[in-house]
């Protein structure tokens, strides 16, 4: 093993593992079907997320006249997106809201674009495949760059390569492949396979910049989540030096070619869209805390 | 474009401004979001600036978000922008105005910087005004920053390089 392997192998078991209750949530909803007792029992064992997701249906941002006090009524107002989002935010979350110095990304930046492309996720999703799961396609958004997290710190450490590559070209993917023989993706599958993750999760991070390139059963989802975490850079929600550093999948751009639904104007309403809900979802953040 | 020591903004903590937002300070500097595709419009007149950074080139899309939201469009972000900069410095003749932001992805479909900075400045002309500075275009996502106690506007980088516009 040399010593960028060990290193990785290293970030990667220093991480703490999700919760059970979140991979059992995780697992559910990428199956299609649940039931909702199961799911309750699952969010009751789990105190954190039981805190979270009482809270949140009590905030001001609901609106509800009267106080919530049980889960099993909490998840109905809550719905099996926002339950989603709330389960990877108490472990994910915790995770992510890290100062990626390897990219020059503050606290809070892979956690909003990963945030902003999940909204992305949901709003474009049901014109890519009117079949697809929505709330998978939203947490595959959530949890799509997770391996920046581990890939920071090698970064860190080339940093003048990385300074001369980009000026010389204009795929971060192909600048990290370069100079390390393995990119943020594939780290972002390791992982997602380390956490015993759903093998959907392991195939869309690993070619959420490549989803032509996805196995088939799950390419639709991958084409999704990187068009959606384009979306989320153009609109000024990135991670640093990477930002708007990626190319279009042959994928995406048959699509955008052949799509009435991807032409400029349809774009900026897309974006129109995307900004409003993401401002709507920070405030009730906010609200909530 | 001069590399230099940037604001000390230990001294004077900025107002940040969000994406579609416009705001106009005296004395206080203003700070942009991470800009991406979107493109920060700034008029400065010392003790005066203020900044708009803006979303989208054209409120036809939504003239009712325009009126809400102003600074997301770059038509009705130059409008309240110039309104609101009259109201306090009242000679436009004196105004430093920059564009900073504008980044690109390499498809045309895609190039959103370079339609709202075309349009923010076909917006200035109908003013009489016109961009003085820019630092627009690339595949970077810049911050910017300005002191209206000294006009100085500064372009942030990822990975922490600063340069004075």
């Amino acid at each position: 093993m040399n010593e960028q392997t060990a290193l990785i192998v290293k970030k990667i078991s220093d991480l703490p593992p999700l919760s059970a209750s979140t991979l059992a949530i995780i697992n559910m909803l990428s199956a299609d079907h649940f039931h909702m007792k199961e799911l309750v029992n699952l969010i009751q064992q789990d105190v954190s997320l039981s805190t979270l997701c009482l809270k949140t249906v009590n905030s001001a941002a609901f609106g509800l006249s009267k106080p919530v006090d049980t889960i099993q009524r909490a998840v109905t107002f809550l719905g099996s997106q926002k339950l989603t989002e709330l389960a990877l935010k108490t472990s994910v979350g915790k995770i992510v809201k890290v100062r990626l110095a390897g990219y020059g990304a503050m606290e809070m930046d892979l956690w909003e674009h990963s945030l902003k492309s999940a909204i992305a996720a949901r709003l474009i999703g049901p014109n890519i495949d009117p079949n697809l799961n929505a709330d998978l396609a939203y947490a595959l958004a959530l949890t799509h760059d997770i391996g920046k997290v581990v890939f920071s710190a090698l970064l860190e450490v080339k940093v003048r390569e990385l300074q001369k590559a980009q000026g010389q070209q204009t795929n971060f993917l192909a600048i990290e492949s370069d100079l390390f023989q393995c990119n943020h993706a594939e780290v972002g599958a390791m992982l997602a396979r380390e956490w015993n993750l759903p093998q959907v999760f392991i195939d869309v991070i690993a070619h959420h910049h490549t989803p032509s390139l996805c196995p088939a059963p799950h390419r639709s989802l991958a084409l999704v989540v990187h068009l959606a975490d384009l979306l989320a850079m153009l609109s000024g929600t990135g991670t640093g030096v990477d930002s708007l550093y990626y190319e279009l999948d042959p994928l995406a751009l048959d699509l955008i070619e052949r799509d009435a639904r991807w032409h400029e104007e349809e774009i900026w309403k897309l974006i129109l869209n995307l900004n409003y809900e993401f401002n709507l979802v920070l405030q009730n953040e906010a609200m909530a805390s | 474009m001069n590399i230099s020591t940037p604001l000390d903004l230990s001294v004077q903590k900025p107002q940040l401004v969000g994406m579609g937002d416009f705001q106009i300070s005296r004395n206080t500097p203003l700070k942009s979001v991470s800009l991406g595709g979107c493109v920060s419009l700034i008029f400065v007149a010392p003790p005066i600036a203020g900044m708009a950074n803006v979303v989208l080139p054209d409120s036809s899309l939504d003239r009712q978000k325009s009126t809400i939201i102003p600074g997301f469009f770059a038509d009705s972000a130059v409008a309240k922008l110039h309104e609101g900069m009259l109201a306090l410095a009242p000679e436009p003749q004196t105004w430093c105005i920059a564009l900073v932001g504008g980044g690109q992805l390499a498809h045309p479909r895609f190039r959103l910087g370079e339609k709202i900075a075309n349009a923010i400045i076909q917006q200035l002309k109908l003013f009489g005004l016109q961009p003085h500075k820019q630092d627009l275009g690339g595949n970077e996502s810049k911050i910017a920053v300005v002191s209206p106690s000294s006009g100085e506007i500064t372009v942030e980088r990822p990975g922490g390089l600063l340069q004075i516009l």
